[in-house]
This record gives structure tokens, C-alpha cells and sequence, in this order.
């Protein structure tokens, strides 16, 4: 492995760390109800403020009248940007290149040129939605989202947060049951990473060195959980008018939440599993401890509780035990490790990982 | 471009294979449908491996010693034995690293290894399940399936054909109507793929050449037939029922042939096309039986007049889908197949198609 490879790893193995620090971070006080309005600390500038032009209008200067992007202050892009420009005549600007485009060098204007070229294209609503907008400009995303999306739940949960988060606890609670007669739950994280990927191929990179997508991600994950807080709440104010009933189908609603944001396409990452397991917890204790509810397979919640920790426990032991591991992969491996992750998810991808490093330590290797 | 650019002749031949195995995949399916009463004849032709004995009998050959399935082998293998050998040793001999080197080398000496070594791995399992093996050996890996993956319906669907083969009617509905109660439905195909890729990758295949891989694909054909199987007997049992006056029990079979054909077009069932086509068979046959003009609340308040017509139109669009990308592929770079790679694991193969169509039509609006 050469010098620029061990740098990239090692790069690479920091940023897992930190990621995965965060996560951890953010599962901890999640259990915390949301007392402060989260837009405190909202950018000033909201992008989407120039985004409440309608398709075929340009919400921002073009990239040929660059403004200054709102990017962190320290960031480095690891892709150039003539190459990112490259990238996108060759895709025609489409919707997904435009997102990797933005996600690789954090430049907002290939956003908005997004937003304003596609403005009914979901994934590029989900990646609006996981930025900083002002209650207008959010709530015309969200508009946009459920129309373009009647059956995604998602939509309506991102629904029902910003309604929570502006009070209209009624409305919100109307979007929740709506969220649960929907079958699928569709985020563009993956999507999102894979265009990214894609970019990082096209400018000779691996994917290890395409690490933007993970932004909108984590931006966007809050938002379920104030609906986890929405509706304690809510369910609160239920018990105190004596509405028993409602206070429980609102707790189905949190739980069917929790379960949502576990499976399917979603649940390939292991952040989801903890904001899952986060959302399972701060129902559970809404209810009686130690009774045994048929919903929760004939378990107490302490019982399911319990699980969870272990369950935690189990995600936290996996990330230390692979953690050393990252820095030796050849390129090969690292390849099936990504390949795992997109077919199977992280966890499956970390255990791969961890057999393959046992098979390597048996005694001989 | 020119002839003897190797990259344009890998591409081309790389074309070729696709087309020939989706019109292998629709002949299967359109095969499989006027054939199901015995739908593994024609698998076991093809498929020259020898039944093994089980694990706890089974002497474990000379890794070396050519085996019944490699000698006439028409194709060679892609990669070296020695190469299959030293990721062996580097995988520890692992049952994924084993049945990696089955199906690349077609070398049943490994699958037996595996099957010696991890008779209760349920990749170990659900591969030998795809061999021609005698009833006897098929009931006992059978059974090693459903135990060690007792929420994984599948393994219940292929003991449900199993009985049905032998003419056991009665345990074959017990199976079929457990496997209806189970969420899971998991085949370890994908699993398969990525195994033998890696290997590939191992064995310095370049990433192009790494997706072209396809030994792993004869074990998802080997778990079809027994669907269909399933499927027409099904249509048998269904028959009895009706003739006994017992309406009730024909329903729920009905439903539970439904049932078969969501898990093959849904989830993890439904990430290859042929998997799909297969799903779509299986509700044709389901679908005849229902009076043509009543909507039923399983199928979406359609009549199945209805959704026989949705089904042929997804079929004519698999087509067309696979027909238009025939000269997409022929311009996909390295980076291109990669990108497609990822995203037939991600999504399965039909939105890595879409994904494809789409690249292409946005390269012909740029002119690219």
C-alpha cells in the first residue's frame, strides 16, 4: 500500500471514528425530549429562500456566477472541482449528479440548481428537507414531498415534525395516522451515496473518499425523533383529558415509527438502527414497566428495554472490535466491505469484516 | 473504436451474455409454466453434478482430483486453481470462501467440503439444495434448513415442493401454510455473488471482469423449479378441496400461492429478474383460478381479469427494458458497470436496468 493509499485509510478510519463517536453521541441524549425549538441554531441564510421559484426558475446565481458557497470553513474538498464540473456536463446536470455534485463539494449552488431544475424530484426534496429552511420555505418542500411521494410514510412524518415543531399538534397527529397506513418509507441515503460514489469513481477515487452524502443523513435523522417528542406530548395532553384510547394509538404510531426507520432500505445504516431503538426507548416509557403488552411479543417493557441496551451494547462492541481492522484492508476487501454494506447493510458489512479478521488471525495465518 | 481493442471485444461479449441470459431467464419462465409438474428435469440435464452423500458419510476427495462436473467442461474457469487455493488458506476454509470456489471453479469437491464441515450453515444448505440430489439427502438437508433458519420461509416453500414431488399432499399444505406465517423469505444468491466477486477480486479480475462472474447463478436457477412446483401443485390440491365441498381450505391455498408469488417479486426475493418473472408466473396460475370478473380485496379491489393484464404489461416492459439497454451496455465504461453493480445490489436488477436506460438517455440528450 503505498504512502497516499495509508493516508486515505487513515483518513478514512478518523472519519469512521468520528462518525461513529457522533452516532453514539447523538443515541445517548436522544432519550432527552427536544425542549428548544431546533431552528435556534439555523442558519441565517436559508437556502431555501432562493428556492420558492418554481420549476424553470433559477432560485440562485448559476455556477457561472459563483457565489460564495456555504460550505464549512475548514473543508477541503477531496474531489476537484473541475472534475465535479466534468462529471456533470457528462450526466447532462441531472438531478442525482447535481446531489453528488453538491455532496462532494459542499457547494449549495449545485443544490439550489437543483432545486429549481427538479423541483418535483423526491430525492431532491429529501436532500432540501435535511438542510436548514425557514417554516415557509420548509413546509413548501414538504407540500412538494407528499405530492410527489403519495406513498411514502416518510413524507408525512417529515410532515408531522414540522407541524409538532410549529404546535399544530392536531395536524400533526392527523399526518402520523396517514404516515401509518402507508407501507413503504423511503429515504435517499443510499441513493445519495451511491451517486456519490459514482463521482468519486469518475474522478478516480474510491468510494472511502465520498463522505458528503453522510451530511444530509445525519441532518435529517433529528426530525424523526421530534416526532418521537411530538408525540409524548400529545399523547400527555390525551391522558389528561381523559382520552385513553387516542394516547394509545398515538404510542402505536411512535412504535410503528421506530420499526420503520429500522427495516427495509433505510435500516441498512447503523445510525438508523439507533435512532430505532432511540424512538422504541422513549415510547417504552410511556408505559407501565412491568406489565407484559401482546404488541411487544408478550414483553414488559423493562423486558424490551433491556434489549435494547443489549442491542446497543452489541452495535458498540461490533464498531470497537472492527475499528482496527478499517486501516488494514486491502483494496480488494474494502470493495467487499462496501458491497456488503450496499446489499446487506452496515451491521452485516462490520460482521463480515469481523470474520474475515478472525479467519486471518486463526492460528497459521 | 476498433476490433481489436480487447475492452470493445470484453464489452461486446459481456452484451452477449446478458441478452442470452435474459432470454434464458423469459424462456425459463415461459418453459416453466407449460412444464411445472416436473420443472427440475430439465435443470438436472444441464446441471452434470453428482448427487453427494450426506456430510456425516462423505469422504472429503483430493482437492485437486477433477471431478465428474469439470471434466467436458466447455468453459475454463477464469481463475487459477492455485489462486482459488491460497484465498482458501487466507479464508481459513470458511463456508463462504468453499462455496466461493464451487462456483468458480465448478469443482464439487469444495461444495462437499463445505457441506462436510458446515452441514448447519444455511448458505451450505440452501446450495446443496440446488443440486440434483436424491429424495432421501434432499429431506435431510431439508430439514437442516428449517431448523437452522426457522423464520426463513423459504426453506419451508422447498420442503412444501419436496412433499408435493413425493406425493405427499397433506404435509406439503402444513409446510406451505407455515412458510405463509413466517416474514422472512431469504435465498442466499446475493450472498452467492458476492462471495464468488470477491474471490475475483482476490484472484486480480479487473472490476469488469469481477461482475461478469456468474457461477453462482446456477444455484438461484436451482431454487425456482421447486417454486413452480409448488405453484401447479397447488392448483391440484386446490381441486380436491372443491370436490370435498371444503371451499374454506381451497381459499387459503389460493391466498397462499399469492403469498409465494409476493416473496419472489417483493424484498429480497424479488432482486432478480428472473425471480420476478417467476413470482409473476406463479400469480398467473393463481389468478385462473379466481372467477375472472370478481375484485378480491387481495388483489388490490382489482378482478383478476385485471391484474392479468398488469402482469403482462409488466412483462412486455421487461422486455422492451431489456431490449432498449442493449446498446447501453455496449457503451458503459468500467466506471459505468461498477455504478450498475452497485445498484442491482442495492435495489436489485431491474432499477439498475431503469438506472441504465436512464444514463443512456441522459449521454444521448448531451450528445455524450
Amino acid at each position: 500500500m503505498n504512502d497516499t493509499r495509508r493516508i486515505k485509510m487513515l483518513a478514512v478510519v478518523a472519519a469512521l471514528v468520528v462518525l461513529g463517536t457522533l452516532v453514539l453521541r447523538f443515541a445517548g441524549s436522544s432519550s432527552r425530549p427536544v425542549t428548544s425549538d431546533p431552528s435556534a441554531t439555523a442558519v441565517t441564510q436559508s437556502p431555501a429562500a432562493h428556492s420558492t421559484a418554481t420549476a424553470g426558475q433559477m432560485p440562485r446565481p448559476m455556477p457561472e456566477e459563483p457565489v460564495e458557497a456555504e460550505t464549512d470553513g475548514e473543508f477541503q474538498p477531496r474531489i476537484p472541482r473541475e472534475k465535479v464540473e466534468e462529471f456533470l456536463q457528462l450526466r447532462n446536470r441531472s438531478a442525482p449528479s447535481l446531489l453528488a455534485g453538491f455532496h462532494a463539494l459542499k457547494d449549495t449552488n449545485l443544490l439550489y440548481e437543483a432545486a429549481a431544475k427538479f423541483p418535483n424530484n423526491p430525492q431532491v426534496q429529501w436532500t432540501m428537507l435535511a438542510q436548514q429552511l425557514n417554516s415557509e420555505e420548509r413546509r413548501k418542500w414538504l407540500d412538494r414531498f407528499k405530492q410527489s411521494s403519495p406513498d411514502n410514510s416518510l413524507a408525512n412524518y417529515l410532515s408531522a415534525a414540522e407541524h409538532f415543531k410549529s404546535g399544530k399538534s392536531e395536524d400533526a397527529i392527523k399526518e402520523l395516522l396517514k404516515a401509518s397506513g402507508k407501507k413503504q418509507f423511503k429515504d435517499y441515503a443510499m441513493a445519495a451515496m451511491l451517486d456519490e460514489h459514482e463521482l468519486s469513481r469518475f474522478a478516480s477515487l474510491t468510494p472511502m473518499d465520498a463522505i458528503g452524502w453522510e451530511s444530509s443523513v445525519s441532518k435529517s435523522r433529528p426530525l424523526l425523533k421530534m416526532v418521537a417528542n411530538g408525540i409524548v406530548e400529545a399523547r400527555t395532553q390525551y391522558l389528561q383529558t381523559g382520552d385513553a384510547q387516542s394516547a394509545n394509538t398515538l404510542l402505536q404510531a411512535g412504535l410503528d415509527l421506530a420499526g420503520r426507520v429500522t427495516e427495509g432500505e433505510s435500516g441498512r445504516f447503523l445510525s438508523s438502527h439507533m435512532l430505532g431503538r432511540t424512538i422504541e426507548a422513549i415510547m417504552l416509557r410511556q408505559l407501565e414497566p412491568d406489565t407484559h403488552y401482546d404488541f411487544l411479543g408478550g414483553k414488559t417493557p423493562t423486558e424490551r428495554l433491556a434489549e435494547l441496551k443489549q442491542q446497543a451494547r452489541d452495535d458498540q462492541a461490533l464498531v470497537a472490535s472492527v475499528r482496527s481492522s478499517y486501516g488494514t484492508l486491502a483494496e480488494a476487501d474494502c470493495q467487499s466491505y462496501y458491497d456488503r454494506m450496499k446489499t446487506y447493510g452496515d451491521v452485516e458489512a462490520m460482521k463480515w469484516l469481523q470474520q474475515l479478521a478472525t479467519n486471518r488471525t486463526a492460528p497459521g495465518k | 473504436m476498433s476490433i481489436n481493442n480487447p475492452k470493445w471485444v470484453k464489452t461486446l461479449l459481456a452484451t452477449i451474455a446478458l441478452v442470452l441470459v435474459g432470454a434464458l431467464a423469459l424462456r425459463f419462465v415461459s418453459v416453466g409454466s407449460r412444464n411445472a409438474a416436473a420443472p427440475s428435469a430439465a435443470l438436472a440435464e444441464s446441471t452434470p453434478v453428482e448427487s453427494p452423500s450426506r456430510p456425516s458419510r462423505m469422504p472429503l476427495l483430493n482437492p485437486n482430483e477433477q471431478t465428474d462436473a469439470e471434466a467436458g467442461e466447455a468453459d475454463q474457469p477464469r481463475i487459477p486453481r492455485e489462486k482459488v487455493e491460497e484465498f482458501l488458506e487466507l479464508r481459513n476454509r470458511s463456508a463462504a470462501s468453499l462455496l466461493a470456489g464451487f462456483h468458480a471453479l465448478k469443482d464439487t469437491n469444495l461444495l462437499y467440503e463445505a457441506a462436510a464441515k458446515f452441514p448447519n450453515d444455511p448458505q451450505v444448505q440452501w446450495t446443496m439444495l440446488a443440486q440434483p440430489l436424491n429424495p432421501e439427502d434432499r429431506r435431510e438437508w431439508l430439514n437442516r434448513f428449517k431448523e437452522s433458519s426457522p423464520e426463513n420461509s423459504l426453506a419451508y416453500y422447498l420442503s412444501a415442493a419436496e412433499h408435493f414431488k413425493s406425493g405427499q399432499s397433506d404435509t406439503a399444505i402444513k409446510d406451505l401454510l407455515a412458510a405463509g406465517n413466517k416474514s422472512q423469505f431469504k435465498d442466499y444468491a446475493m450472498a452467492a455473488m458476492l462471495d464468488e466477486q470477491e474471490l475475483s477480486r482476490f484472484a486480480g479480475l479487473t472490476p469488469f471482469e469481477t461482475m461478469q462472474v456468474n457461477g453462482w447463478a446456477s444455484d438461484l436457477l436451482g431454487e425456482l423449479p421447486p417454486m413452480k412446483l409448488v405453484a401447479s401443485s397447488i392448483l391440484e390440491a386446490r381441486t380436491q378441496y372443491l370436490q370435498a365441498g371444503d371451499p374454506a381450505s381451497a381459499d387459503a391455498l389460493l391466498q397462499a400461492g399469492l403469498g409465494l408469488s409476493d416473496r419472489l417479486t417483493e424484498g429480497e426475493g424479488g432482486r432478480f429478474v428472473i425471480s420476478q418473472l417467476v413470482g409473476m408466473a406463479v400469480e398467473n396460475i393463481m389468478l385462473k383460478q379466481m372467477d375472472a370478473n370478481t375484485r378480491y380485496d387481495s388483489l388490490g379491489g382489482k378482478t383478476p381479469t385485471e391484474r392479468q393484464a398488469e402482469l403482462t404489461q409488466q412483462k412486455a416492459d421487461f422486455r422492451t427494458l431489456t431490449t432498449s439497454l442493449t446498446s447501453a451496455y455496449a457503451a458503459m465504461s468500467e466506471s459505468d458497470w461498477q455504478s450498475y453493480s452497485d445498484r442491482m445490489k442495492t435495489y436489485g436488477e431491474v432499477e439498475a436496468m431503469k438506472w441504465l436506460q436512464q444514463l443512456a438517455a441522459t449521454r444521448a440528450a448531451s450528445g455524450k
